[in-house]
């Protein structure tokens, strides 16, 4: 059981057999998109055993089902295990999406694991779009109010990001270097402040053809034009920016992004979203007909005053909560319920 | 049973089926560290080699793995100069022909960046970049060309 595997997590050369057991356990679950239990168990040993890789099968499938009854802290638990994972791996986006999700979880009190989920998807938010995008709607207020009070240090860093000052961001990182270094946070912190160094040269290339190292270094603050040469070759090679760098005159030109999107992996790569979307509109409509043949729902429908509800479902579709406040007149309180239900 | 398959990827220079090998034999308990590390460096994928030091345990790390690690440590922190030197030790000679793979599979990578970054650069830090002296990278550069045919 559980906890025969805890034990060995103890020792690491026998985590990695552990997770040989598991894993071939999985191999034939991950094709079924139901979510275990299990899976959570699987992340924190891959975790503990830093074998990051071996677990993107497992974080790479979607899932639709929930093998209930589970505990909502353990799927907490798989959501965060998953973004730490895709952090490791520099899967960033990944990364956001998972934590999002952990925070964003309908919920009444509040866990640790969403707040430190929501301090994470703030640096990686910053990461990959240089900004915080705003707490979705459907994210729980007495979540939402309490990363406010316990996620000063971090909303205080991304205010610091969005002056694009360097040096500001340097100053609030060292103000918190307590809060971020306990929270094991630390070294997203750094990869932060090196993003904005690439964010500011990147805001270079919309207002400059050409510009010379040195003034490159000056714009955003970096020490010299060697430091420069070194930041635009790296990001060259990592795709963050098109330019070439003249040595004997000291000038860096930036180019237009001369991608075609004509090649086969492009040509894969929008295959491969097509089918995943058919699915998803697929596994969407089902859900819709569940919902719409369930007693909960049917039987409010019938106690409306309204007659022409029932034929006006025939017409029905889209955006679910927003037509039934409109066929149920604003919506009382009990309609308010019933959408309250069908969302959670 | 997984050393067959080693060598027989080893001998194709299949180094991606290096890796996959190596990682399959190691949740069976039967570790290649070397040929690990030496293959997730030659695909350039440094954060999963950065994994793997992190998890060989202390008393099975031989200053041979070590040594190899201080390559992938160099390539992560690009330091050039420090690439090349620790590129350049007494390897044992199972080890040797990965390591020679690393080496040539790094130069050409960083080959193929500045190309395709600079317009003009000094012979100097074109030979720091490619661990090789001045004299000798002029040739080398122009066999590249030759040989490759650049986008």
């Amino acid at each position: 059981g559980i906890n025969a595997e805890y034990g060995e997590i103890l020792c690491s050369q026998s985590v990695l057999f552990s997770l040989q057991s598991k894993r071939s356990n999985l191999r034939l679950i991950v094709l079924n998109f139901i979510f275990l239990l299990q899976f959570m168990h699987f992340l924190q040993v891959c975790l503990l055993s830093k074998t990051y890789s071996v677990a993107l099968p497992v974080l790479s499938e979607q899932a639709y089902e929930i093998d209930a009854p589970y505990p909502t802290k353990d799927f907490l638990r798989f959501l965060y295990y998953g973004g730490m994972i895709f952090t490791g791996l520099k899967k960033f986006p990944k990364a956001l999406e998972f934590f999002k999700q952990a925070f964003t979880i309908p919920a009444k009190a509040v866990s640790k694991i969403m707040i430190e989920s929501y301090k994470k998807h703030i640096l990686i938010s910053l990461l990959v779009h240089g900004q915080v995008l705003p707490t979705p709607k459907y994210a729980s207020g007495s979540a939402v109010n309490s990363f406010s009070s316990s996620c000063k240090p971090y909303t205080e860093f991304s205010s610091s990001y969005s002056t694009s000052s360097v040096v500001d961001l340097q100053k609030a990182a060292s103000n918190h270097l307590e809060t971020f270094q306990k929270d094991g946070n630390y070294g997203l912190v750094k990869q932060c402040i090196k993003s904005l160094y690439k964010r500011n040269i990147q805001k270079l290339t919309k207002t400059y053809l050409t510009l010379s190292l040195n003034d490159i270094a000056s714009s955003v603050n970096l020490p010299s034009a060697k430091e420069a040469e070194k930041a635009i070759l790296r990001m060259i090679e990592d795709g963050d920016i098109s330019a070439t760098i003249n040595q004997k005159e000291g000038m860096v030109s930036f180019h237009e992004n001369t991608q075609n999107y004509n090649s086969v992996s492009t040509v894969q790569k929008l295959n491969a979203h097509l089918h995943s979307l058919i699915l998803m509109t697929d596994k969407l409509q089902k859900v819709d007909e569940a919902i719409t043949s369930s007693q909960q729902y049917l039987t409010r429908s019938l106690t409306q005053e309204r007659g022409k509800f029932l034929s006006d479902l025939d017409e029905y579709d889209g955006d679910k909560p927003s037509m039934l406040m409109g066929m149920v007149g604003g919506g009382g309180p009990a309609g308010l319920g019933f959408i309250g239900a069908m969302r959670s | 049973m997984a050393e067959q398959a080693l060598q027989a990827a080893l001998a194709a220079s299949d180094f991606q089926k290096i890796a996959n090998i190596c990682q399959e034999s190691e949740l069976n308990g039967r570790p290649f560290y070397d040929a690990h590390l030496a293959s997730l460096l030659i695909l350039n994928d440094l954060c999963n080699a950065k994994f793997l030091w992190k998890r060989i345990p202390k008393d099975l790390r031989t200053p041979e793995i070590a040594a190899i690690w201080e390559i992938g440590r160099n390539i992560w922190t690009r330091n050039y100069p420090s690439v090349y030197t620790s590129l350049n030790q007494n390897w044992s000679p199972q080890i040797s022909p990965l390591i020679a793979k690393v080496a040539l599979s790094f130069r050409t990578r960083t080959l193929t960046l500045l190309s395709s970054s600079y317009s003009s650069i000094s012979v100097g830090d074109c030979s720091v970049f490619l661990g090789l002296a001045p004299e000798n990278t002029i040739p080398c550069k122009m066999l590249f060309f030759f040989t490759s045919f650049k986008l």
